[in-house]
Order: C-alpha cells, then structure tokens, then sequence
C-alpha cells in the first residue's frame, strides 16, 4: 500500500541535494499521516551524491535510528527502492518503509553513465547516440515522422502547463520541437529531457498498518518489476549490440508487473513512462503493450495517449516537461500516478482513473514497470 | 614519438599486436562462442547467450551501417572534435559495433560498407570507421 507521497519540484535550485530531498521525505510522511518513529527502515535513490548519502539527507529532518539503506540503479534507482521496499513489506519484514529519491544533476550531456573511458575519448560515451540510434530505427521501420517525434514533446509540454512541479510549464509547437538545436539526428533539444535536480518520496506500508494507522484510502501498490540485461537487450552503455536482433527490457519488465498485478494493458487508466527522449514514448507504446509494433504513431496521431483520450501518458508532462533529477524521476512517476489515483491531479486529472502503471528505463539496462490502483 | 609506438586507446580493442599507424585497416578483437556462434564486441571470457566458455577472435575488418547519427556539441571528455559521425555498424559474424565515422553523416547512408581503421584518438590509437574503399 502507498500510504503517502511527496515532492520536491523538479528544476534548478539554490539548495543542496540534501535539503531536496529532505522536502520530498517530509512531505511524504505528511500526506501519510506518520512520523519517523512509525517507519522501519528508509531506502533512498540516487546517482551522483556522496557517500551516505540517504543518511546526510535525513539528518535534516530527524534522528530515527533505523537502517537507511541507499541505492543506485541509473534511472531506476527509486523503481530499486520500491521493489525492495515492496518485497520487504509483502514478506513481513518490515511494515512501514520510506522511499526516496533525490538528485542534483550537473547540466548537459550525462558524462559518467557507465562508459569505459576509452568509449568517452572515442567520442562514443554520449547517451544521445543511443536515443538517436533508436529514433532513426522508429523512422525507418514504422510510419513516424520527425513531425511525430516533435508531436510527442508538444503533448507532454501541454501536459505540464498544469503541472506545478514540473521544471518547463510552457506549451511549444512542432515547429518549435523542429527548429531547436539539432543535437544526436533526428533528435533535437526539445526532443531530449534534460537532467535536473529534485526529489520525490512514498510511504509504504502494509495493508494492516494502514487499517493500523487509519490510512482511510492508501493506494494500492500491486506490483514491482524490474529486469536487468539479458543476451539480446542493447542499452546505454554497450559498445556493441547483435546485429539481427534485439529484445526489449521494458516489455519484459511489463509482462511481469501485468502478470503480477493480474492486468492487461487494456486495464490501464493512466500511464507515467521513460520519455527521456520523444522516440522514446513511442518504443513504449510497443513495449509497454498499447499498441501493436507499427502502431505507435497512429496511436500518438489519435490523441488516446493525450489528456483526454483512454490512456493519457505522461499527464505530469513526463520527463520531457519535468527534466530528469535520476534518482528522483520513478518516484516523481509515482508521485503523479498516485495524485491521478486520488483524484486529486488538478486540471491534469485523468477522469475516473482507478489503474496507473510507472515505466523507468535506466543506464546499465535496466528497466522497471509498476502498477498501482485504488 | 613515432606513429608505430603510439600507446593504445582502451585494451585490447584492435587484433593487431603490431606496430600500427593511424589509417590502418585493421580488425577489432572480439570474441566468439564455439558452441552458439555468438561473437562479442569487447571480448568476453563467457558467452552470454549460451553460458559457454568464448574464445577470443577478430571480426572481419568490413561491416555495413545500420544505424547512423552525429554528435554535433562536444561531449564531455571526448577527444574526437566535433562534428562527428557515430555509425552501427553490422559484421557479418552478426555483431553491431558503434564507431565514429571519418566522413559526413550525409556521407553515411544506412546499407553504407565501412571498414575498420587504427584511428588516432588524442594521442592514443583507437579505432574508427572509415568508408570502405575510401582513403579516409
Ligand atoms: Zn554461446
């Protein structure tokens, strides 16, 4: 059970990492309605911190004493504590754990992705590559056009003009997406998320605990699932890949958090995914199962996966819109799939939403999908 | 310094154990599965796809581009002025390997035959791509 969560608005800022993530820590045991002396352990997310990071960070709201517990897995790092804090939680190891997830990330190109460094000085340690590569493989595979990959950032920039923690609130058009810089072709700036700061935070705990603490409606987390690199996968930051063919990390991920959760992608009101690039967003829409391979763009082009249409992705605004604090950006997804749930997104709410699913797909292939549902 | 003693970029990259200069071409040391058939690029000891023991090999020098893009803003520690062209480019041991390119991404259609060069990296020898038949 999601008992609560929090935010620290996603951005640059005069702040430290620690104080972010202190934010988003309060906030969440707040909408939870519990203190630190209810909580069992905290796992916290993150990238480029220090050492103890977690531990620096939580001197700045209390002294609880117990485990806290950092993890670090790329753009999956808050999905690790998630699944470790669910796995914790369903095997009666614990009933109440705090999840966060916090970064302050340097500007531009992420250097230190993994690359060995001969990849760097060869000029081949550029994540933007790897997104370009894949875009160039939509185009020439599918019906997509640079017009839809421009599409994508103008939907999820629409989307967070509503979205007060989302670091760009200002709606742009195709021929804006077009005509900013060409970074990796065919992908332009805004085409790419940029790397930010920020943090966000949950409360999980068990369903007794919850009756316990009298949580009226927490939502219900009903699965976690996350996969690693297998022979065929091909991500940030291999050097090589098999030519004939490539499996996907994201649709196993999925295929498990479904089986888990007992759903299929037709059961989905609402989706926060991986758009860390626009071409991206559409991979998902294959890989996460709303779409057939090829599709992708017809379905974009029918406005189902806009506010709105039946099954908005990204109605945060996505990464796109909100930038890409690392460690903090799952947990941000579930801040807003939770706010959707609740009915309590605002001008962005998706009407009636009872199922949300989160997509982080990170470097060192890895990739997680969780579903949640009230 | 001569060009043969140039140190080189990265270990084991380049099957030559030889003196290199910069514009050979030459293969890159990969490795293969004698049981799957699996080739990987930088060579494993185990294979991936079948949990077997892998033999290092090299990869025939010539491969074809499927997949082809530009950094067109210096990244970070690189030592590869910009612009460049960065291909995958497709062995026929079935491996696909990134690379920079010696030629413009106009220059560099997808199906493009390319082959592997000794390419000068700061002052170390990496390898780059250049297009096959091309001086380079
Ligand atoms: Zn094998």
């Amino acid at each position: 059970m999601i008992a609560g969560v929090g935010i620290h608005p996603f951005g640059r800022f005069d702040l430290s990492y620690r104080q972010l993530g202190a934010v988003a820590a309060r906030d969440a045991l707040a909408d939870a309605g519990i203190g630190l002396a209810d909580l069992d352990s905290i796992l916290v997310g993150n990238v480029g911190g220090e050492m103890a990071k977690g531990q620096n960070t939580m001197e700045l709201i209390g002294r609880p004493g117990i485990p806290i517990i950092n993890v670090e897995a790329a753009c999956a790092s808050s999905a690790s504590t998630l699944l470790l804090a669910s796995q914790l939680i369903n095997s009666g190891a614990a009933r109440a754990i705090l999840c966060l997830g916090v970064e302050k990330a340097p500007r531009g190109f992420i250097a230190a992705s993994g690359f060995e460094q001969w990849q760097i000085e060869s000029g081949l340690g550029v994540n933007p590559v790897y997104f370009a590569l894949m875009a160039q493989e939509l185009l020439e595979t599918t019906d997509a056009k640079a017009a839809d990959l421009a599409e994508v950032s103008v939907k999820n920039h629409r989307h967070a003009v509503a979205n007060p923690n989302a670091m760009y609130r200002r709606e742009v058009t195709q021929e804006d997406v077009l005509g900013s810089r060409m970074v990796c072709p065919p992908l332009t700036l805004l085409m790419l998320c940029a790397p930010n700061e920020g943090a966000a935070a949950a409360v999980l705990v068990s369903a007794s605990y919850a009756r316990e603490l009298g949580i009226s409606r927490p939502v219900r987390l009903n699965s976690v699932a996350m996969v690693s690199r297998t022979a065929d996968d091909w991500f940030v930051p291999a050097a090589s890949r098999q030519a004939g063919r490539r499996t996907s990390l994201t649709a196993r991920a999925a295929a498990s958090a479904y089986e888990q959760a007992g759903i299929g992608p037709a059961d989905i009101d609402v989706i926060e995914c991986q758009d860390t690039d626009a071409a991206s967003e559409l991979w998902a829409y294959r890989d996460l199962g709303l779409c057939e391979p090829g599709s992708e763009t017809a379905l974009l082009r029918s406005g189902e996966t806009a506010l709105g249409g039946r099954v908005p992705v990204n109605p945060s605004g996505g990464l796109l819109s909100k930038g890409e604090p690392l460690g903090a950006s799952g947990l941000g997804q579930v801040h807003e799939i939770v706010q959707q749930l609740r009915g309590r997104a605002g001008a962005r709410q998706v009407t009636g939403a009872r199922t949300g699913i989160c997509h982080v797909m990170g470097a060192g292939h890895n990739a997680a999908v969780l579903v949640a549902s009230r | 310094m001569t060009a043969a003693e140039r140190d080189r970029l990265g270990e084991g990259l380049l099957a030559e154990d030889g003196p290199l200069v910069p514009g050979k071409v030459v293969g890159l040391r990969a490795s293969h599965c004698p049981a799957c058939a699996r080739w990987e690029f930088p060579a494993l000891a185990y294979c991936p796809g079948c949990d077997g023991r892998a033999e290092p090999s090299a990869l025939s020098a010539q491969a074809t581009v499927i997949g082809v893009t530009a950094v067109l803003h210096p990244p970070p520690g690189a030592l590869v002025p910009v612009p460049y062209t960065v291909a995958l480019a497709a062995f026929p041991e079935g491996v696909a390997v990134l690379g920079v390119v010696t030629a413009a991404l106009d220059d560099v259609p997808l199906g493009q035959r390319v082959e592997t060069v000794a390419m000068l990296i700061g002052e170390r020898l990496g390898y780059g791509f250049q297009l096959a038949g091309g001086a380079g």
